[in-house]
């Protein structure tokens, strides 16, 4: 149980919103339709019938009362007879054979035979006149014995073959024969003797072929003792092909029941004990038939399927917004704030949608302002440390200086001065971090000047700058940390064959600034731990190091920019930093736009 | 899984068109099958007085099995080739199936060989050898003349010497006599007695012949090997009120009527009501294309003087109409 009860946990914990939905709401449904037209069909089933039993019972209510009237009929033909015309006559009158004839002629439509006989069988009177066939008894025959035997009675007997009289066309009717005990007067003798009437089978019959119950329905009447008196299928059950229950069913009187899905209907024949029986076939019911099963089969599976097309749509429907929105959701929790946010479906979901839109902005914008804020500081401190200009190269410029004055040689301590003016001036460059590539090459220009008087020569420099590129725009003081690289690790152990070659050039849309030496150049290691800002030039030089100079190209200009190092040991170095081509007017303009706008 | 869904929906919509066309029409399923069958029935004989209980079972038959029926008969009885001239113009005039009474069980075979017969042939009261006859519905002959055989003897007081018991017909080649006729002979073979076939031409010979043994042997016993005979007897001799020791096969209202009175000792006789009611249904059922069996043999009774207005047996020769 509790195992069931797990798995059925596991089942719904792994079901999504939308298929749990769709079970639910189809079993639920599915459960109801069926419900509901089970109940509506056995109702109506019912009804219906109930309404054919009504019916049955009405036209074997209806046939009985044609039935009785027909018997009544042939009843009070015995009782004139009986009464008006044998009763007290005598029977050696001429008027006695001819009120015999006459009720014959009056009834002959439904009446084969009238005869009358002495208690010991001899033939008195019948109409139309007749005689004996040879060899027939009358005491052995059916009716006289049941007249015989009540003799204060009319008898109905079962339906027979007339076979008393000469017929001179060997024609053989069926009849049923009325008989019943008279008396007799024949002068002064009064004797008993039997009265006969043999009706027309035919007009029994014709009362009820002419009865329509339904489909495989269908009705018959037996006597008292379960003998077939009519059925449409008499024939066959006298030849023993069709079977019939008429014997079980004499003991029920004028009741409807069910056996062997059949429905049974009896009346009692008022007088005779007859039993007329209606058998309403179960498949005669038309909502029993085959085809109304399957067409409520029909209406089942359709009310299912629309159901759960119905149920698929709502689930989709319902479903889908929050699918969207957990899509979103997980984009969002993977890094992608920009991620679309569906706000649609119903109240709560669109509700919810829009706290998560709301949310991921803000998470955005928080973000970007750390971001921003992170930049601003790193910026900051770039600049703190490009704005530093170490005071041992000061101290040192300052001492070279002192010492052309020292030694009268003014007009070159003037050049020293004047270049370390420049040089300062556009350090400064009045706070700005972007600055023209004339100025950059110009202030790289004045370090190589100071350094190379500072050095006596002991490294020859060359500046290559084309016109096309001088008024593009370059992260300020990128080229002396790169120059002061190349003097420190490449020009310090010359003799004066060294050389310090900067190079500016535009290709396609990008501005390259190269300084190359041919110094002695630097291993792969050497080369990561410059770039990884494990080696600087400490105190001796600007203090800037090229990790810096790195840096603050990708920080401006994004991480597809920065600084190429290739350097072969003995054989030199080429320090190349890689920045986008933009005028530096266009930048100024920028900056002086977005200041305006802040 | 979509393509699983699509097929789904196609899958159940398929069998709600399915369910809707056998529920609601009779395109799939036809719960009553209302479809009325032509059928030609061919007797043997020129008039349809003898075959009356056999038409009562039919047109049981018809009302139950829904089948329309055209009964026709012959210009001279007995004649096989105008039977199979008939079966064609029937055939021909769109009868699903014919009920025959075959006049020669040999020549019917062979013209049914030879003629374009494609239709269910149902034969009723003699066999024929034929493939072209699906059903063959009538009495079990050889037990018949057996059974009748041994009453006649058991019957017959007087012993029997050679050529006391003479079987009359006036067919030469029908199987269903030829059956009965050894069926008598088994019966009379076991008990010593001899029995001899006469077939007659015509009513002078027929009359010639037993006026002859009448007068030679008084006390013979005369079989009709058919109706047609017992009825030549009937009218020939016991209407002229001449005393016959007769036996026969087969029966009409007259023949009942001579065998109550009497006049007649026995005859052996089938349920001819119930013969044409199953050569309807066997019929139907063959045209609806269900398995039938190919022979259907009858019990045959052997009715005395006594027994015609038992109730067993007035149900059988009398049947309601």
């Amino acid at each position: 149980m509790k195992k069931s009860i797990y798995k059925i946990r596991k089942i719904f914990y792994h079901i999504s919103l939308r298929n749990l939905i769709w079970v639910s709401f189809t079993v639920t449904s599915a459960i109801a339709t069926i419900i509901m037209l089970f109940s509506f069909y056995s109702r109506f089933s019912g009804q219906l019938r109930m309404e054919i039993q009504k019916e049955h019972q009405a036209l074997i209510k209806q046939v009985n009362a044609e039935l009785v009237s027909y018997l009544r009929t042939m009843m009070r033909v015995s009782d004139t007879l009986c009464f008006s015309v044998i009763k007290g006559k005598d029977m050696d009158e001429q008027s006695f054979m001819e009120n015999f004839q006459l009720l014959y002629d009056t009834n002959k439509d439904y009446i084969q035979n009238i005869a009358l006989f002495s208690d010991e069988g001899e033939l008195l009177v019948g109409a139309p006149a007749v005689s004996l066939r040879k060899g027939v008894e009358p005491r052995n025959q059916e009716w006289f014995e049941l007249a015989m035997s009540k003799t204060e009675n009319m008898h109905f007997s079962t339906p027979h073959v007339q076979n008393l009289f000469i017929n001179s066309e060997y024609q053989y009717n069926w009849v049923i024969s009325l008989s019943r005990v008279v008396q007799i007067t024949r002068g002064s003798e009064v004797k008993q003797g039997i009265l006969l009437i043999d009706i027309n089978y035919r007009g029994i019959k014709q009362l009820f072929s002419n009865v329509a119950l339904g489909q495989d329905s269908y009705i018959y009447l037996v006597d008292n003792n379960g003998e077939i008196i009519y059925h449409p299928k008499q024939q066959l059950i006298y030849s023993n092909f069709v079977k019939e229950e008429n014997l079980g069913r004499i003991h029920y009187h004028d009741s409807t029941y069910e056996k062997n899905n059949k429905i049974i209907t009896t009346k009692i024949v008022g007088y005779t004990g007859w039993n007329i029986i209606g058998v309403t076939s179960e498949n005669g019911i038309s909502l029993n038939s085959l085809k109304s099963n399957l067409f409520f089969l029909f209406l089942i599976l359709f009310f299912i399927m629309a159901i759960i097309l119905i149920n698929s749509f709502i689930s989709s429907k319902v479903s889908k917004p929050i699918q969207q929105l957990e899509s979103a959701v997980n984009e969002v929790e993977h890094g992608n704030l920009s991620a679309k946010v569906e706000v649609n479906g119903f109240y709560e979901v669109r509700h919810l949608g829009k706290s998560v839109q709301r949310m991921a902005k803000q998470i955005k914008k928080l973000m970007k302002d750390i971001i921003i804020e992170h930049e601003s500081k790193r910026k900051s401190e770039l600049n703190s440390l490009q704005s530093q200009i170490n005071p041992h190269f000061l101290y040192n410029t300052l001492d070279v200086i002192v010492w052309m004055i020292e030694n009268e040689r003014q007009e070159e301590a003037s050049k020293v001065v004047t270049a370390l003016a420049r040089f300062f001036r556009i350090s400064l460059s009045k706070g700005e971090n972007i600055i023209s590539v004339k100025n950059e090459v110009e202030h790289a220009r004045n370090y190589l000047m100071i350094q190379n008087m500072r050095y006596k020569n002991k490294f020859m420099y060359y500046i290559e700058v084309g016109e096309e590129v001088k008024e593009l725009a370059t992260i300020k003081l990128i080229l002396q940390p790169l120059v002061e690289n190349a003097i420190y690790h490449g020009m310090e152990f010359t003799d004066g064959d060294g050389e310090i070659r900067i190079t500016v050039y535009k290709e396609k849309e990008d501005l390259y600034l190269s300084v190359e030496d041919n110094g002695l150049g630097m291993t792969e290691e050497k080369v990561n731990a410059l770039l990884s800002g494990e080696i600087t030039h400490s105190t001796r030089g600007s203090g800037i190091g090229v990790k810096n100079v790195d840096e603050r190209i990708k920080l401006y200009f994004g991480q597809d920019y920065g600084l190429r190092i290739e350097s072969e040991p003995d054989e030199g170095t080429k320090m190349t930093a890689h920045l986008p081509a933009v005028f530096y007017e266009d930048i100024k303009r920028e900056d002086n736009w977005s200041e305006a706008h802040s | 899984m979509r393509h699983i869904r699509s097929f789904l929906i196609f899958f159940s919509a398929f069998v709600l068109v399915v369910l809707l066309l056998v529920s609601s029409t009779d395109l799939v399923l036809k719960e009553q099958d209302n479809t009325v069958h032509n059928i030609s029935v061919i007797f043997n004989e020129m008039n349809d007085d003898d075959y009356i209980n056999f038409k009562l079972g039919m047109e049981q038959g018809i009302l139950d099995w829904t089948a329309d029926v055209s009964f026709i008969t012959l210009y001279s009885r007995n004649d096989v080739e105008q039977q199979m001239s008939l079966i064609l113009r029937e055939i021909e005039n769109g009868a699903e199936a014919i009920i025959i009474f075959p006049a020669d069980s040999e020549n019917l075979a062979y013209l049914l060989e030879q003629n374009p017969v494609n239709i269910p042939v149902i034969c009723i009261g003699t066999d024929v050898d034929s493939q072209k006859v699906s059903v063959y519905i009538g009495g079990d002959h050889f037990n018949t003349g057996f059974t009748l055989g041994k009453e006649i003897i058991k019957n017959t007081k007087i012993k029997l010497t050679k050529d006391k018991i003479y079987a009359f017909s006036d067919v030469r080649a029908r199987a269903d006599i030829d059956e009965l006729f050894r069926g008598l002979k088994q019966a009379c073979d076991e008990e010593q007695i001899s029995i001899l076939k006469c077939v007659y031409q015509d009513q002078d010979t027929f009359r010639e012949k037993v006026d002859t043994l009448l007068k030679n042997k008084p006390n013979s016993v005369f079989i009709a090997l058919d109706t047609y005979t017992m009825q030549r007897f009937v009218s020939d001799y016991l209407e002229q009120e001449e005393h016959l020791n007769l036996y026969g096969i087969g029966y009409t209202n007259k023949i009942l009527y001579y065998l109550s009175n009497q006049s007649i000792q026995a005859i052996a006789v089938y349920n001819d009501y119930l013969m044409g009611y199953l050569s309807i249904q066997k019929t139907v059922e063959i045209l609806k294309g269900k398995d039938v069996y190919k022979d259907m043999l009858m019990d045959s009774y052997i009715i005395q003087q006594q027994d015609v207005f038992k109730k067993k047996y007035e149900r059988i020769l009398f049947p309601i109409e």
